[in-house]
C-alpha cells in the first residue's frame, strides 16, 4: 500500500504549487506514473478520493497516465518496450540493458481557481 | 486556470536523498539497502555479516520494523552501533527516517551503513532512501518464482541474496527455475545462493561487501557529490 504514501506526497506538492500559484480551488490534477513504480491505479485512485477531503483539492478530480517501461540494449543500441517486466533485448537478446522510461511519478497538470476569480 | 507542469511527486523525499548521500560522500560511507520478506533472513543475514565484517570494518546497523525490537535485540552482542526504527505500520522507509538516523552517528567513524528494511517486496523498492545499492533478500521456503511475482525489487537490486539454500533438499524449489527467471528481470545482477545461519556461500556475498566498501572509500569525495 505504497499508494497511500506517495498519495500523502502529492497533496503536499499539490498544496505547495496552490499556495505559490494562488489557488483557492482545485478541479483536477494529473499525473504520470511509471510502469516501474508499481502503482495500483484503484488503489491510487481510493487513496487520492478518501484523503482529498481535508485538503485544497477536495472535489479534484484525479487523472492518470501510466508511462510504459522503455529500455535501451548496452550491446546492440536497440531502444525497445519492456513487455511483462522481460528486461531483455528484443533485437539481439542481451540482458545488459538500460532502463531509460518507466520510473516517472510526476504531477503534470492542476486546473484550479484563483482567489480573485 | 490550468497550471503545465513536470514535478516530481516524491519531491520531498529526493530532496532529503540528496541531503543523505552528500553526508555519506563526505564521510565516505557505503549504505546498503536490504529488502525482503518477513521470515527471509534478512537479520540473520546481518547477523553472519557482522560476524564477517566488524573486525576489519566499522559497520553501523539501522533496524526497521513495523513494531518490536526483537531484530535490534539480536543484533546488539556484536556491538555494532545500532539505530532502531518502529515505523508503526507504515510499510517501507523514507529518507526523512534516515536522516534522522545518520544524524545520531558519529560517520567519520563508520565504514557502511547496513539499513534492514520493513519486510515487504514491494513499497520498500519504490522509496529512494540515499542508499548506495539496493540488496534483495529472498528465500527457499517462498518459493522459486518471488523474482517473477516482484519483478521491480529484483530490477532495482545491485545484489541479490538467496538465503536458506540448506533446504532445497526438502522443498520443491528449483534452483534454476529463480536463477532462468532472475537473468529475464536482471541479467547482471550478482546472486549469492547461502546460508546465513549454516554459513554456506556466505564468504561470497562477504567479498563482495568487502570490494564495495573498498570502492567507496576509494571515490574522491569532490567529485561524488
Amino acid at each position: 500500500m505504497h499508494e497511500m504514501s506517495i498519495v500523502e506526497h502529492l497533496f503536499g506538492v499539490i498544496a505547495e504549487i496552490a499556495e505559490k500559484e494562488g489557488l483557492s480551488s482545485i478541479q483536477r490534477v494529473e499525473v504520470e506514473i511509471g510502469g516501474m513504480r508499481q502503482i495500483v491505479p484503484e488503489l491510487f485512485q481510493f487513496a487520492f478520493d478518501a484523503g482529498k477531503d481535508r485538503t485544497i483539492a477536495a472535489g479534484a478530480e484525479l487523472a492518470m497516465t501510466f508511462v510504459p517501461i522503455q529500455a535501451t540494449c548496452n550491446v546492440c543500441g536497440a531502444v525497445f518496450e519492456v513487455q511483462l517486466h522481460e528486461y531483455v533485448c528484443g533485437s539481439c537478446g542481451a540482458v545488459d540493458v538500460k532502463v531509460t522510461a518507466g520510473k516517472e511519478i510526476l504531477i503534470t497538470s492542476i486546473e484550479g481557481d484563483c482567489d480573485d476569480n | 486556470m490550468i497550471i503545465e507542469l513536470r514535478q516530481d511527486i516524491l519531491v520531498a523525499n529526493q530532496k532529503m536523498v540528496s541531503v543523505v548521500k552528500e553526508r555519506l560522500a563526505q564521510e565516505k560511507v557505503l549504505m546498503l539497502n536490504i529488502i525482503g520478506s518477513p521470515g527471509s533472513g534478512k537479520t540473520s543475514l546481518l547477523e553472519a555479516t557482522l560476524a564477517g565484517l566488524t573486525e576489519r570494518f566499522q559497520v553501523a546497523i539501522i533496524e526497521a520494523d513495523v513494531e518490536t525490537k526483537r531484530d535490534s535485540e539480536r543484533l546488539e552482542r556484536f556491538g555494532a552501533p545500532l539505530y532502531h526504527i518502529n515505523t508503526g505500520g507504515m510499510c517501507h522507509l523514507e529518507s526523512d527516517i534516515i536522516l534522522s538516523s545518520l544524524d545520531q552517528m558519529d560517520l567519520a567513524s563508520i565504514d557502511v551503513v547496513i539499513i534492514e528494511n520493513v519486510g515487504n517486496l514491494i513499497c520498500p523498492a519504490d522509496f529512494d532512501i540515499g542508499e548506495h545499492a539496493k540488496i534483495a533478500v529472498s528465500s527457499v521456503p517462498e518459493g522459486d518464482d518471488k523474482p517473477s511475482k516482484y519483478p521491480v525489487l529484483f530490477r532495482e537490486a545491485e545484489a541479490v541474496v538467496l538465503n536458506k539454500v540448506d533446504l532445497v533438499p526438502y522443498t520443491n524449489f528449483n534452483t534454476e527455475n529463480f536463477t532462468t527467471d532472475l537473468r529475464r528481470i536482471n541479467g547482471t545482477v550478482p546472486l549469492f545462493e547461502l546460508s546465513a545461519t549454516g554459513g554456506d556461500g556466505v564468504q561470497a556475498w562477504l567479498d563482495w561487501l568487502v570490494q564495495r566498501i573498498e570502492a567507496s572509500q576509494a571515490v574522491d569525495v569532490t567529485a561524488s557529490i
